[in-house]
This record gives C-alpha cells, structure tokens and sequence, in this order.
C-alpha cells in the first residue's frame, strides 16, 4: 500500500538526513581540513541536492531540520551517508516489496553507523595526525562517469577474494563511480556453479566482504550460463545494456547528466577530459584460461569489442590512428569496453600465440593483461628510484652490481590451489610472470619518457636480450611431508600423486647488454619455505682495493621488500659508534615505508585497487604487452620442454624449509654462498619468549652468518 | 665475562641468540613510548650491535677492555692553566668522566699548575664545582678528588717548574710502590714499546706497564714555548735521540696543544719553532673536531662501502659544504674572539680538517701516519682562498641581543672582525677539479648545527616526467643528534603518480639508542694516554692549513674590509647568497629544520624557517641604511 511505502521512504529518508546532520555538525571544527578536500564535499553538496529534487514534497520538512549542507564531512562518511540517501529515492521509484524494504532499512542504518563509525574514527585519527587523506581521495577514475564491470567467474576463488572485496572497498571509498554497475556471471548451479540469483550473488558479496559490503550488494547483479554460450552472455547483455539505460535515465532525473562537471577534478587521466562523461564497461574474465578464446568469441557475436566494427581491425601503427579516428567519430552513447585477463597467459610460447591469435578479435589497445606485481608500490617506485635519483642510476650496471635477485617465499603449500598449480607449476606461475616483470623494470634502459607505451618498449627490449634459461642454471624442488606441513603430493586438491611439477624453482637468467653483461639474475620462487616475503635484492660488488682496515666488511646490498611491510634500505658498512677507531659493521639506512605511508594517508594502495581503477581509467602502464607476454615466454619454454622431456624429478625438500640444498651449490656456481640475503626473524621487544630464542639461536649456528628465518 | 651481570629484572637464557633484543622492563616502556611503532626489521649486525651494547652497559669490566688505554698504564695528568675556562669546562670534566667509567687506570694522578696560588684543598674545591652534577654518587668524586694535586707558579718560573716536577715524582714514586712495579720491570716495558716502533705500548696489553705523563697547555698559546722549555730545562737531555722523549725514568712525556696554533703562517712557522725542544711525536695538537663520533665514520663510510666510494668525485658531486652555525654571540670570548676571528677560530683548524676528510683519497692504511699523508696531500692540492670566495659579517643588535660591537668583552669598539665567514675553496686534483667546497660558520644565526652536505649533480638526461625532481644530497650532521641521510627521490605511495624527496636515513639517536657516543675530548684524551696519533693535527697539516687562509687574512686586514652586517638571529649576512649564487646554489646549507624536527622525514621541515619579524625588520633597516654589503659590492 502507498501509504505504507512512502512512511518507510520518509523513515530511511529522515535517518539519513540526520545522519548527514550528525556529520556535518562534527567537521564544523574542522575547517582547515574541509578546505583542502573541497571537491569532495561539493560532490557531496551537489548529491544532496539532486536528492532534494528527487525527494517526494513532504519530505523537505524533514529535511530542514538538518543544518544547510555548507561544508561536508570527509569524503568516506560523505559517501556513506550519500548511499543512504540514494538509496531511498530508488527504493521509492521501484515500489519495493515488504521484505526488500525492511533489507533497504537495514542497510541505511548500517550506512549511518558506518558514518558515524567513520566520524568517530576521523576525529580520533585527527589528533594525531592532522595531515588530511589526500592521497586517496584522488582515483584515476572520474568520479562522474558511467562505469559498468562484468565478472566473468563470479563465483570463482580469484573474484572471491580479491575482485569483490576490493571493488566494494573502492566503492565504500568513492574512488568508484557511486552508480557503479557490477554483474556477475558464472556457470548455473547445476554445472559447477554455486550461485543461483541476484539475492544469493548480493548474499556472497557480502560474505566475501565479510560483512563489510553494505550497500554495495544493491549495485551487484548476477545471471548464470556457460562461458561459451552465445545466448547465455547475450541475456547478460541484454540485462547489462537494460540496467545501463536505467541509469542513464535516473542520472538524468537526479541532474547529473552526461556531462558532470566535477570531472575537472579527475584531471591527469587523458580520459576524463572535462565536459565528457565517460562511459566505460569491462569486462573481467576472472576464469581458467582455456575460455577466454570462447568467452571472448561469445561476447563479439553479442556485439561486444564495439559491436564488431573493429572486428578486422589489424594491431599495427596505422590500425592505431583508424581506430582513434573511428573512436572519434562514434556517437557518445557508445561505451568503451576494456577486456581484463589474468594470468596464465598460456603454457609455453605456442599456447601463449595461440592465446594471442584466438582473442585477436579484441582491440589490442582495449585488452589488459594483468600481473598484479606490476601495482604494487615498490614495484611502481622502482623506477623513480632508478632514474630520478643519481644515487642509484650511476650505480646501476655491471661495474658496482655484482647479482640482482627477485625473490618469491610462501610459507603455504599450494593448499586448495592444487588442481591449477599441478597443471603449471611454479615457473609459470610466479617466475616468469611476477618475478620477470621486476627483474625487467630493474634491468631495463631509461624510457623515453614514463608513458605506458615507453616503459613497455624498454621492457620488451630487456626481455629480449635476455638469453633463454639453461637447465643448468635453474633448480627446481617439490616439498615433501615434515612436521609443518604435509607434502605437495599428499595436498588433497592434488590429483597426481606421482605428480613431478615443481613447488621450488631458482633460475639465473642472462641478459645480454653493455649494461649487464655478466651479472646474474637470479628469479628464486618456493611454496612451503620458511618465511612470506618478496623482495629484491641488489648486491653491489665489494669495493674494489679496499682499504687494509676494511678487508673484512661486507659488500652493500640494496632491499627492495615488497612485500610484507613495504621497505626499501640500503646496507652499509659504518663505524660502530664508540671508542674502537676500526670498528665497523653493517647498518641499514632505510625508508621504511609504514612511517612514509602513515604520514601520507592511512593506508598504501592495494595492487588489485589500483589495477582494476587503471583499467577503468584506460591507463596501460602497469599492465604486460602481447609481445612482452611472447617474450617473456620465450624465455622460459625451452628449459619448461626440456624439463618435461628429460622428465627431471625436482629435489625433495622439507615443507618449512630453506628450498633445496641445490639452489645453494647453483649460487656457490655464480660467487654467492646462498641466494638471498636473509634478515633475522623479527623478534618482538615486547613478546620475548626464551624458548623462541633459544631456538633460533640454534638455527643461526646451523645456517651459517647470514641465517635465514627458521621455522616458525 | 660475558655472564658478568645480567640485565636486571628479566631471566634471559644464555646463550643469547645473535639476534635477540636484551631490554630491560624500562627499556621496553621507553622503546614503545619512543612511538616506534613500525616494528623494526632489524637486521643481524644490528642486533648484535644492540646486545653488545647491553653487555658493555651491564659490566664494569668491559668498559675497560674497549678503553684504547692499557690497564696497567701509570698515568698523569698535569694542566697547565687548570684555574682557566678550558679546564673547568672541558678538562677537568672529561677527567673525571673517564675516571668514573673506569677507562683510565684507578690510580691516575691530576696535577693543576696556574698562576693563582692554592692549596690542594682550595683546588679540590674548585674541582668538585666543575664535576658536581647531582645524580652522581659522592664517593666518585671523592674518589677523584683524592687523586688531584696543585701547584701555584708563573708558567715561566723555573723554580716552581721545578717544585712541581718535584711534586711529580715523589707521587709517581710512591704510587709505583703501591702497584709494585720495579723500575726494571718498568724499564723492560719502555723498551718493549720503543721495539715495537711506536712510542706506545700496544693497546690493551696487560705486560706492558708504561709510565705516561700528559702535559695539557691550557695557556694561551704565547705561554707554551715558556712551559715546555722549563720541563725540558729541569731534565738535561741525555745523548742519544732515544732520551729525547723518554726521560731517564721511563716516562712518556705528551704535550698537548690547543688552538689556535698562531695567526697565520709566519706566527706558525715560529710557534712550531719554538716547540722543537720537542718531537713531532711528542706534540698531540687537539682539533676536538676529529674526535666526533661522525667525522671519525666519514672515513669508514667513503672506503668501506662501494655505494659512496663509487659516485665520490666531480662526476658526481656538485659541490660540498661543510657547515658550522651557532646561535649564539661570543659572549664571554670577546677578548680572545676579537684577535682572532671566526676564520681562525673555525675555518682553518675544524672545517678546513672535516673538508680534508672528506675529500682526500683512499689512504694506504689507516694508520695515522698514512691518513696525514694523504690529508696533506689534498690540502697541498688546495689553492689558496681569495678575496672574491670569501663573504666575511659581523652580527648587530637585533630585539634583546647585543651586537657583537655591544658585547662587553669586545673592546675595540671600532672593530672588523668577522662573526661569520663562507669561504669557497677548490681543489685541484682528477677527481675534484670544478667542484666547489664551501666551508660557512657564522656565530649568532637561526641555530646551532655542524653539518657537511655533499650535493649531488642532477640526473644527466633524465626522464621528462621526473625533471622537477631535485638532486639527490648525502647530509653528515656532527651535531647535535649525529645523523647520516640521503635525500632520494621517491614515489609518493597511493593511487596517483607524485614524486617527492624523502630522507633514507641512519639516525644515531635510534640506531644506538643505549649507546651513549663518546664525547671528542674524552676521546681524544685516551687517545693522547695511549699515544695514537690518528686523530690529532701534525705540524705539516697545520702550516699548510695556514697557508690557504694567510693571503686572504693579510688581505682583509691590509685593506681593512669592513664584515657585512647581519642582525643576530639571521641567516648571515647576503653577501653569501651572492657568492652562492655565484657557484650555482640558490643559497649555502641546506634546510634549517631544528632538531627535533628531524626526527621525522620529508620536505617540509627542510622549508627555511621564515626570519622573525624582529630579524626581518632589522634587516630591512640594514639594507636601507645604505650601508652597501662591501663584499657584495666588490
């Protein structure tokens, strides 16, 4: 019944608009910082006033009880409250039923907690640090435009873990387009699949979130059918397109148009050019490799990739210019469309062609080949370091480097990854992708300038120079059952108990170039080892005639660590304060990023965040070339084949241990007693437990100076 | 030894992992109110470095074993001008300091010689007031003060020189019975430690029983020839160069001299002259400089790693400063500062020595006769500074503070001598040719700091997007709070692409956070009671130190150039941007954070603190006055 409709619309309405009040009240004080994020609060202002429009007449008695909107809270509570307050009118227009009501209800009280949640923590963190978030409030992507993202796989481990959550994360942020557009697609429940409907799929999302979803499942849309299913992706279309119009309509209603103009404020996106509204649709093939030749096929006989206009299009210079040409002259209302795939690229260099060859009915420049490394922030900062710095660039080649080493440490065993990991093992799945993207950015020449095109074209030019990998320089073990873990072949989710694919792989690869003729690189990558960690390491030659005093000091290393607790120091020899003249030991001078992150914002870009607002944006930069995927593969595929045909049994190693005894005779063949550096297991001042040490001080003695972690 | 003592409150297994973290309840409060909040990664070297530190905080014992002086060494201590500025505040104290942490032997005998007469007893007194600090316990002192003797006399007069030689051997004599050391026994250590080419025995071995005594000139320079001479005339040196600096008993006799060293070259030349009764071994001239903690670490920090060895040189390096600042007046010094000027009393002794150790090249060893040479080497290969590189300034009254006209203690009211001076000196050799090497010191600017800032050339050719960047610098603060920083460049973490300029860096005050570093003069002390030459001025260094500042000197006094004028509390006069920017620098120094803000990285502190408006308007009226900045103007 009306009646009953509109007192729950004024009921969630009013809330909201308290909420709002409560906000604004509490940033009152708060001028100085309220300046600095003006754009966000005119967002905000602007929202709440298209509300107002939108807002049946006897509802503005309601609202002016809140205070006038004249300076808006930070932007995370503004957008909160915002979700609250879209909300309402929606639910208004499309006469929901009793129980979807109620869920309306609910998730505006959960908004105005989370605001006020929000508030509370704003005000808090405000003392102590008064710097205001301004790092992430700027997004790639503008906030006016019409953003549309189609989950293929849905109900995947991959869009489980990391797609969803990090998609409602950014939306909860607003560094997503409010009206987002999510839909998930993924087989029916009778073929594998697990979600049934919208209701389950908005359910899962906020499992996935783990609760934190919010308001976010309303913008999540969900339909099964096989990948391969013409049909099946053409009702997921259908309903894309449907909902898209929808939106364009109510965006209208509301008086946000097509031309938005807060879009100024996304500038340094080419993009998001001031008086357009882009509209952007991508799709994100979150499955098994062997579909995407027919999901991609399915989708253009849906009229996908540009309703095939550029389904003859070849990948060359001029290509280039037609398309843009074509772009140009297409009408508005068209959207681009951006096709993410993640890895694996294929097996080896033919599968990788024939990957290549079967999606070539995409646009090159609207395909994203996804290597999450490539957005992580020290792999970004690499390149900063390197040649904004003279520091390090005059360093930086065969005369002061003696080895470079990208190192990949799991604790974990594959666990419930098994059945893909048995099919690609290690190598493919780490080393040639992940580690081979930063050696790349480590060992390649300065670009022309940091555009994607640039950075990738030097990045190609590294990789082929780099000599395919020997079998004599690559190690490769599988872990085996030990008190801290079960073996590789023992993992329930491993079929093939007498399965030979490798859970350790270290490989030195060559490149062959004035700059690094002669120094190793070393990819070192291992499931079931002693501790997580990724890093590079760049070790320096030791000082050449040194002083008589100083023949025993150690040679300077530089550490990258991406990852855990982001660093970056430099090891140096120093005298050790104090009254002996000669005595000198290694220190580290370090930039240890969880200071430098706190003091910019509250917390550092996650790669998947950063990647998935990139391919929105249109931006390449951090994202593999076709020809650096070939490239890279040519690397790899004939020590991969050679391992097959000879049938190379990897070494057996204890799961938890350091890897295989051969990986050290391998650095002892290139100068190194081991490969990695090895830092001491961090013991914490404030937990110190005897035992703990003790242990480890045994584990130092066994593994020599420079001892790894031991165990946990 | 190790299981000597053990932190207190706390069961700790033993043995100690290598990387295990000893700290006491006390500790762990201060480290986790210290905000360290990042749980720090340390790396092995480290850690042991902070459990050898808690060891050496734990034992007594230990402490001595890291003394460079030998146990068994029969030291004395005589001060000549022990009722003087000098010994109250730094000699007597620093005494007493190492006498305390037990890093001289227990039976170190303190002589004062001045000319006021006293009694032990008064000068006993006068002892306890310059060591009094109230959290020490009293049986120290009392300890020490047992150990202090004094004799009243002219500096010139041989009788009481004689008394007190007198008074030398009858303590030493009786203190030789009370360890039991027969003068064979002693005889046999002397020529052990003439055998082993040194004129000290070997650091820390136990045979070795060494008489040493130490005579400390805390006179004005004109006094020491006086001084010397009449304890050389006492002792008739017996034939033989051997009995030249070993007196008959046995005995080591060091002479420990204290700038300046005269006015320029030719009073040099005299005052060195004048001191050839003794040998160049005998001599220790103290530039308290070379006893920092980080000057002593330039050396280690350019040989031992390649990461600065490698970009040490013009290719690299634009240009160097080496910078002094103080924030306040000379104050009491007026009638000693006047005669002399901050030129000689900072630049050619502390920053010109800093600049040698900075620029020198690698030494065959170092051993302090290798270091000497190539620093002579490098100021050899200096030439000397000219009037067009020298900015010279007097600071004026600004707000409370006097001018240094006003101060009491300046008597020629008319006079031109320079409280501040940025000098640019070159050196002409393969690797620094181009490079300019700044040497500023100015008392009375916006604060107090000692600092050599290596600034680096830009990237050559560097990518468009990372053109705004600035260069990369290497910055050595000597105080206060020792540090080592780069300033790299980084990328700003977050979503969009933001390049700043962050400090990588080693600050002591973290890094060693038990470790209290040793202060220059008790340093330097021990080095002198353990005869190590390394970190102490030779006669060659000091004339040619002379030679690169003498032209210039004579030139401003023959043409009586007038100091530019800044108020106090300013950033010097602006004569020095000038020069600055004669170099290519917008200004010399770097940024002026003050220290506490240097704890925390980023460019913001590195932001010139804004004048106050009392030194903006006193320089607005310096400007206006039409007193043109003579240096400015030539």
């Amino acid at each position: 019944p009306a009646s009953e409709v509109s007192l729950a619309v004024a009921f969630t309405a009013g809330l909201a608009l308290g909420a709002l009040g409560l906000a604004l009240l509490s940033q009152r004080k708060r001028s100085a910082s309220a300046v600095a994020e003006h754009h966000e609060s005119s967002v905000a202002v602007d929202k709440a006033a298209a509300l107002d429009v939108a807002l049946p007449s006897q509802l503005k008695s309601n609202s002016a009880r809140a205070p006038a909107p004249a300076v808006a809270p930070c932007h995370e509570s503004s957008a909160a409250v915002d979700t609250a307050a879209t909300e309402a009118p929606e639910i208004s227009q499309r006469g929901t039923p009793t129980g979807l009501r109620f869920r309306a209800a609910a998730d505006a009280a959960t908004a105005i907690a989370r605001a006020r949640r929000l508030r509370e923590n704003s005000d808090t963190e405000a003392e102590d640090d008064d710097e205001s978030p301004v790092t992430l409030s700027w997004s790639p992507v503008s906030r006016g435009a019409c953003a549309t993202l189609i989950i293929f796989g849905a109900d995947g481990n991959l869009s489980q873990t990391r797609v969803l959550p990090t998609l409602a994360d950014l939306w909860h942020r607003g560094l997503l387009p409010h009206d987002v557009l999510v839909f998930g697609y993924a087989r029916p429940v009778g073929a594998g699949g697990v979600i049934a409907d919208t209701d389950d799929f908005r359910d899962f999302v906020s499992r996935c979130c783990s609760g934190t979803a919010g308001a976010f499942t309303r913008r999540c849309h969900y339909m099964t059918g096989q990948f391969d299913d013409v049909e099946a992706i053409g009702r997921l279309l259908k309903m894309v397109r449907g909902l898209e119009a929808d939106r364009l309509v109510s965006r209208r209603q509301k008086g946000i148009p097509g031309r938005h103009r807060h879009t100024k404020h996304a500038e340094g996106g080419k993009h998001g050019e001031a008086d357009t509204c882009p509209r952007v649709r991508m799709y994100y093939a979150a499955v098994p490799s062997l579909v995407y030749a027919s999901l991609a096929m399915a989708l253009c006989e849906n009229g996908a990739a540009f309703g095939g206009v550029r389904l003859d299009m070849q990948p060359s210079a001029l290509g280039g210019e037609i398309l843009a040409a074509a772009e140009r002259s297409l009408p508005r209302d068209d959207v681009e469309e951006r096709f993410v795939f993640e890895k694996p690229f294929g097996r080896d260099t033919e599968s990788c062609t024939q990957l290549l060859h079967d999606l070539s009915m995409l646009p090159p420049r609207d395909v994203f080949w996804m290597d999450h490394y490539l957005g992580k922030e020290l792999v970004m900062n690499l390149l900063v370091l390197r040649f904004a710095n003279i520091a390090f660039g005059s360093l930086w080649n065969r005369h002061a480097i003696k080895a470079v080493q990208v190192i990949f440490k799991e604790t974990r065993g594959v666990e419930g990854r098994g059945g893909y990991f048995d099919q690609y093992g290690i190598i493919r799945d780490v080393m040639q992708n992940h580690l081979l993207q930063m050696m790349a950015l480590v060992a390649m020449e300065q670009p022309l300038s940091l555009s994607a095109e640039h950075i990738r074209k030097e990045k190609l030019k590294v990789l082929q120079s780099v000599a395919p990998l020997e079998l004599d320089d690559l190690v490769i073990g599988q872990y085996t059952s030990s008190p801290h873990g079960c073996g590789y072949v023992d993992e329930a989710s491993v079929q093939n108990k007498a399965s030979t694919t490798e859970t350790f792989a270290a490989a030195v690869l060559h490149v062959d170039n004035p700059r690094w003729a002669g120094v190793p690189f070393v990819l070192k990558a291992g499931h079931g080892i002693t501790e997580n960690k990724v890093e590079l390491r760049v070790q320096f030659h030791r000082v050449p005639g040194v002083v008589r005093e100083l023949r025993q000091c150690e040679a300077n290393e530089l550490v990258v660590r991406v990852q855990p607790e982001e660093a970056i120091y430099w090891k140096v020899q120093n005298k050790v304060p104090g009254l002996k003249s000669n005595e000198v030991e290694q220190m580290r001078m370090d930039l240890l990023y969880s200071r430098l992150a706190k003091r910019h914002s509250r917390q550092m870009p996650k790669a998947y965040e950063r990647l998935l607002l990139e391919v929105l944006a249109n931006d390449h930069s951090h994202f593999v070339s076709a020809e650096e995927l070939d490239a890279s593969w040519r690397i790899f595929t004939p020590a991969l084949h050679q391992l097959q045909e000879r049938g190379v049994q990897p070494e057996p190693y204890p799961f938890g241990s350091r890897g295989p005894a051969a990986a050290d005779d391998l650095a002892r063949k290139y100068g190194m007693r081991k490969f990695g550096g090895g830092l001491t297991p961090y013991i914490s001042p404030f937990n110190l437990n005897p035992e703990a040490m003790s242990r480890s001080s045994k584990e130092y003695k066994e593994q020599g100076e420079e001892g790894e972690a031991g165990p946990a | 030894r190790r299981l000597a003592r053990r932190p207190r409150g706390r069961i700790v297994p033993w043995p100690l992992a290598p990387g295990a973290r000893i700290m006491t309840f006390s500790a762990t409060w201060a480290a986790r109110h210290r905000q360290t909040s990042t749980p720090q990664l340390l790396s092995k070297s480290e850690d042991c470095s902070d459990s050898d530190e808690s060891r050496s905080e734990l034992g007594e014992e230990v402490r001595k074993t890291i003394s460079p002086v030998s146990r068994k060494l029969l030291g004395t201590v005589v001060v000549f001008g022990a009722d003087g500025d000098l010994a109250k505040k730094k000699i007597l104290p620093t005494l007493f300091n190492l006498w305390r942490r037990k890093l001289v032997p227990r039976d170190l005998l303190v002589f004062g010689y001045a000319r006021t007469p006293m009694t032990d007893e008064v000068f006993r007194k006068h002892i306890f007031k310059c060591i009094y600090h109230p959290s020490q316990p009293q049986g120290d002192r009392k300890g020490f003060l047992e150990r202090c003797h004094y004799q009243g006399g002219q500096f010139d007069d041989p009788v009481a020189m004689a008394e007190l030689l007198d008074q030398l051997e009858r303590y030493e004599e009786a203190r030789r019975v009370k360890r039991n050391v027969t003068p064979v026994e002693q005889a046999a250590a002397t020529d052990l430690a003439e055998d082993s080419g040194g004129n000290g025995a070997d650091v820390g071995d136990p045979g070795v029983t060494q008489q040493v005594r130490l005579y400390y000139m805390a006179v004005p320079p004109f006094l020491y020839a006086g001084i010397c001479g009449a304890l050389r005339q006492k002792r008739q040196p017996m034939d033989g160069p051997l009995m030249d600096s070993v007196t008959e008993s046995g005995i080591f006799e060091r002479f420990v001299l204290e700038k300046p060293f005269g006015k320029d070259t030719a009073s040099c030349k005299v005052l060195v002259k004048q001191l050839s009764m003794l040998r160049e071994e005998e001599i220790f001239r103290i530039d308290h400089y070379l006893g920092k903690e980080l000057v002593m670490n330039l050396l280690v920090l350019r040989f031992a790693n390649v990461c600065f060895q490698a970009i040490w040189n013009r290719q690299h390096i634009k240009n160097v400063q080496v910078i002094f600042k103080e924030d306040f007046g000379v104050e009491g010094r007026g009638g000693y500062f006047d005669e002399y000027g901050i030129i000689r009393d900072v630049l050619q002794n502390h920053l010109l020595q800093v600049m040698a150790l900075v620029c020198m090249e690698q030494p065959l060893s170092f051993s302090a006769e290798d270091i000497r040479n190539e620093k002579l080497k490098v100021l050899r290969q200096t030439s000397p500074l000219t009037l067009d590189n020298l900015v010279t300034g007097q600071y004026v009254k600004c707000g409370e503070h006097k001018g240094y006209l006003d101060e009491p203690t300046v008597l020629n009211k008319d006079s031109n001598t320079e409280t501040f001076a940025a000098a640019v000196l070159h050196v002409h050799n393969p690797r620094w040719e181009g490079v300019p090497f700044v040497l500023k010191a100015g008392k009375a600017l916006t604060d107090r700091k000692a600092e050599v800032r290596i600034q680096f050339h830009r990237v050559p050719g560097v990518v468009s997007a990372l053109a705004d960047c600035q260069a990369n610098e290497l910055v050595v603060r000597l105080q206060p709070e020792e540090t080592i920083y780069w300033k790299v460049q980084n990328k700003v973490p977050g979503l969009n692409f933001e390049v700043q300029q962050i400090r990588m860096d080693l600050l002591y005050a973290s890094k060693f956070q038990m470790r209290k570093l040793p202060e220059a003069y008790e340093r330097l002390l021990l080095d002198v009671l353990a005869g190590q030459h390394s970190n102490f001025v030779s006669a060659d260094e000091l004339l040619l130190s002379w030679e690169i500042f003498s032209p210039v000197l004579h030139q401003l006094a023959k043409d009586k150039v007038k100091p530019e004028l800044y108020p106090y509390g300013s950033r010097g006069p602006v004569g020095a941007d000038a020069l600055a920017n004669r170099f290519g620098m917008q200004k010399f120094g770097g940024g002026l954070h003050p220290a506490v803000e240097g704890r925390v990285a980023g460019p913001k502190e590195e932001r010139e603190a804004p004048p106050t408006a009392e030194v903006a308007s006193a320089m607005r009226a310096l400007n206006t006055n039409g007193r043109a900045p003579p240096n400015v103007m030539r």
